[in-house]
């Protein structure tokens, strides 16, 4: 039986041995009929694709070209009727089922995915394993310039690409997840774009208990995403990292459905559009963002008078672009930056303390500055978690009243704003000083006198002007 | 007068260095685009305003009634 293969460099075989096409000439016009199998091809657009524009001197070439390859595809078939026929107009090449590579492999993948689909992954695996060895190299590899061969070449390495990610997907559903990491980590890097390969290393590598590196795998591309497109990672990759930040059970099925492309039904819907019609800050309902905490203690034992100077510092704050909340007991605690960081964050919780300690008295204050992960919840209510909060309830319990505390990370932040004691972290003076960017760091400043010279030469031609009354 | 170049060459040391340089000579209103984050358009003016707040209070600001021809 003959067989053609183009997964690969172009062969012809009689079932056994491989039989020759001839000349590079004759291997591209098998490559192309084979491209348009079972269709007629014209005389033509055969010229065009393989001798370009010259007709008049090869007109005859491609009749002796179509019977060379008839001679040898009459070898290939053991005698059988020539597959290479004379229709009306130019020539068809009958390939019957099983005959092509190619046709083989899309039939497998086929198999793989509705198996997949059905939830038979152990099946769906071993077709896309047989679909994916047919491959014997780039496909129809020894045609890559030429212009003809460059669609069917993209739309079969699309194709094989494809075969590859849902193969890997059956893998996982397998619990081979294993043995995927290395062959991922490869496909990742040749296909950093491919968003399902991204997730499926990512999830891998959580299987495995590489948490953080699976991490570092999402920072990787999304870095990669925003400096060669200016794009944030697709929703699905978004929602896996959300996932593995909060350790969900989905992430852990193994051996059952549940693999990159399920969702658990209990992950929260996208927060509808605020009513000004603003877009939701946070699409999918979690977030990991740096902010700024402050938490306040009341010296008040009436409850309701406590209530009272809450409601006037959740005013005051929210006058400085904090929100509250909540109240926790006789404590209250505010978020800089949570729905969206103001870039100073730091300044605002700093600001808001000292002025909620001027218009209450007998507040303790702390703020803090660190990480916090955010969920949203289909209310619209959020929970945040992250160290930086219980730092902030802390070192308010430290403070005495009309104190404000700062942790170590704000303080640092502030370093040019404030003055804060070295032993206890205690406020000893707040004021918007010079930038902290503006101020000479204490390392030497070597070799731009040219620079600032012609600086200072501006400004004195600026003086000059304006004592002569511009 | 703009001072332009690559990231990392050095503007904001220039611009720190000039500045400590005028020591006393003359005011210095400075602000900053930060390069990442949302809602920080006027982030520049803002900083301006408050190194203003900062030389006179806005206590002062709020009282200040001008003086009578």
């Amino acid at each position: 039986m003959v067989t053609y293969a183009i997964l690969g460099p172009v062969e012809l075989s009689d079932g056994e041995r491989l039989v020759s096409a001839g000349g590079p000439r004759q291997v591209a016009l098998l490559a192309f009929l084979l491209v348009h199998a079972n269709r007629a091809v014209s005389a033509d657009a055969l010229l065009d694709a393989l001798w370009g524009e010259q007709p008049a001197v090869v007109g005859k070439r491609v009749q002796m070209a179509i019977a060379r390859l008839r001679k040898a595809l009459e070898t290939a078939g053991g005698g059988a009727t020539s597959p290479l026929r004379t229709v009306a107009g130019g020539y068809l090449l009958a390939v019957q089922p099983g005959e092509l590579d190619a046709q083989l492999f899309e039939a497998r993948l086929q198999d793989g995915r509705s198996a997949l689909e059905h939830g038979d992954a152990p099946r769906a695996a071993a077709s896309l394993r047989e679909a994916l060895e047919l491959w014997r190299g780039p496909a129809l590899a020894d045609l890559g310039y030429e212009d003809w061969a460059r669609a069917e070449i993209r739309r079969l390495e699309e194709l094989r690409l494809a075969a590859i990610e849902c193969r890997i997907e059956a893998d996982l559903q397998c619990g081979r997840h294993a043995e995927l990491v290395a062959e991922l980590q490869a496909l990742v890097a040749a296909h950093p774009a491919r968003e399902q390969l991204t997730e499926q290393l990512m999830l891998t590598l959580y299987r495995c208990g590489r948490q953080s590196e699976a991490l570092e795998v999402y920072q990787r591309t999304r870095s990669h995403l925003s400096y060669e497109l200016g794009l944030e990672p697709g929703p699905g990759l978004k929602a896996l990292q959300a996932r593995i930040l909060a350790h969900s059970d989905a992430l852990q099925r193994g051996d059952d459905e549940g693999g990159s492309s399920a969702r658990p039904a209990d992950e929260p819907a996208a927060s509808a559009p605020t009513a000004n019609g603003e877009p939701p800050a946070q699409p999918r309902g979690y977030a990991r963002r740096l902010v700024a905490v402050l938490a306040a203690r009341a010296n008040v034992t009436d409850p309701e008078a406590l209530h009272g100077v809450f409601d006037r510092c959740t005013a005051i704050i929210e006058q400085h672009g904090g929100t509250v909340e909540r109240y926790l007991g006789d404590a209250l605690v505010g978020f800089f930056g949570l729905a969206r960081s103001n870039g100073d964050d730091a300044l605002r919780a700093a600001s808001a303390a000292v002025e909620l300690r001027a218009a209450t008295t007998g507040l303790r204050l702390g703020i803090e500055l660190g990480e916090v992960f955010i969920e949203t919840g289909a209310r619209g209510e959020t929970i945040a978690v992250g160290a930086a909060i219980s730092a902030a309830g802390a070192l308010a319990e430290r403070a005495a009243a009309d104190e404000i505390m700062l942790g170590a990370d704000i303080a640092q932040a502030l370093a040019g704003e404030t003055r804060v004691d070295e032993k206890d972290g205690r406020l000893l003076e707040f004021g918007a000083d010079t930038p902290a960017f503006l101020r000479a760091p204490q390392t030497p400043f070597i070799g731009r006198t040219r620079p600032i010279a012609d600086l200072h030469a501006e400004l004195d031609r600026v003086c000059a002007q304006r004592a002569a009354g511009w | 007068m703009t001072v332009a170049g690559p990231p990392g060459i050095g503007k904001s040391r220039l611009a720190g260095e000039f500045i400590a340089s005028l020591e006393g000579q003359a005011t210095v209103l400075a602000g900053r685009c930060l390069a990442y984050g949302e809602g920080t358009t006027y982030q520049a003016l803002l900083d301006i305003a408050r190194c203003i707040g900062s030389r006179f209070t806005m206590a002062k600001l709020v009282n200040f009634e001008p003086s009578p021809p």
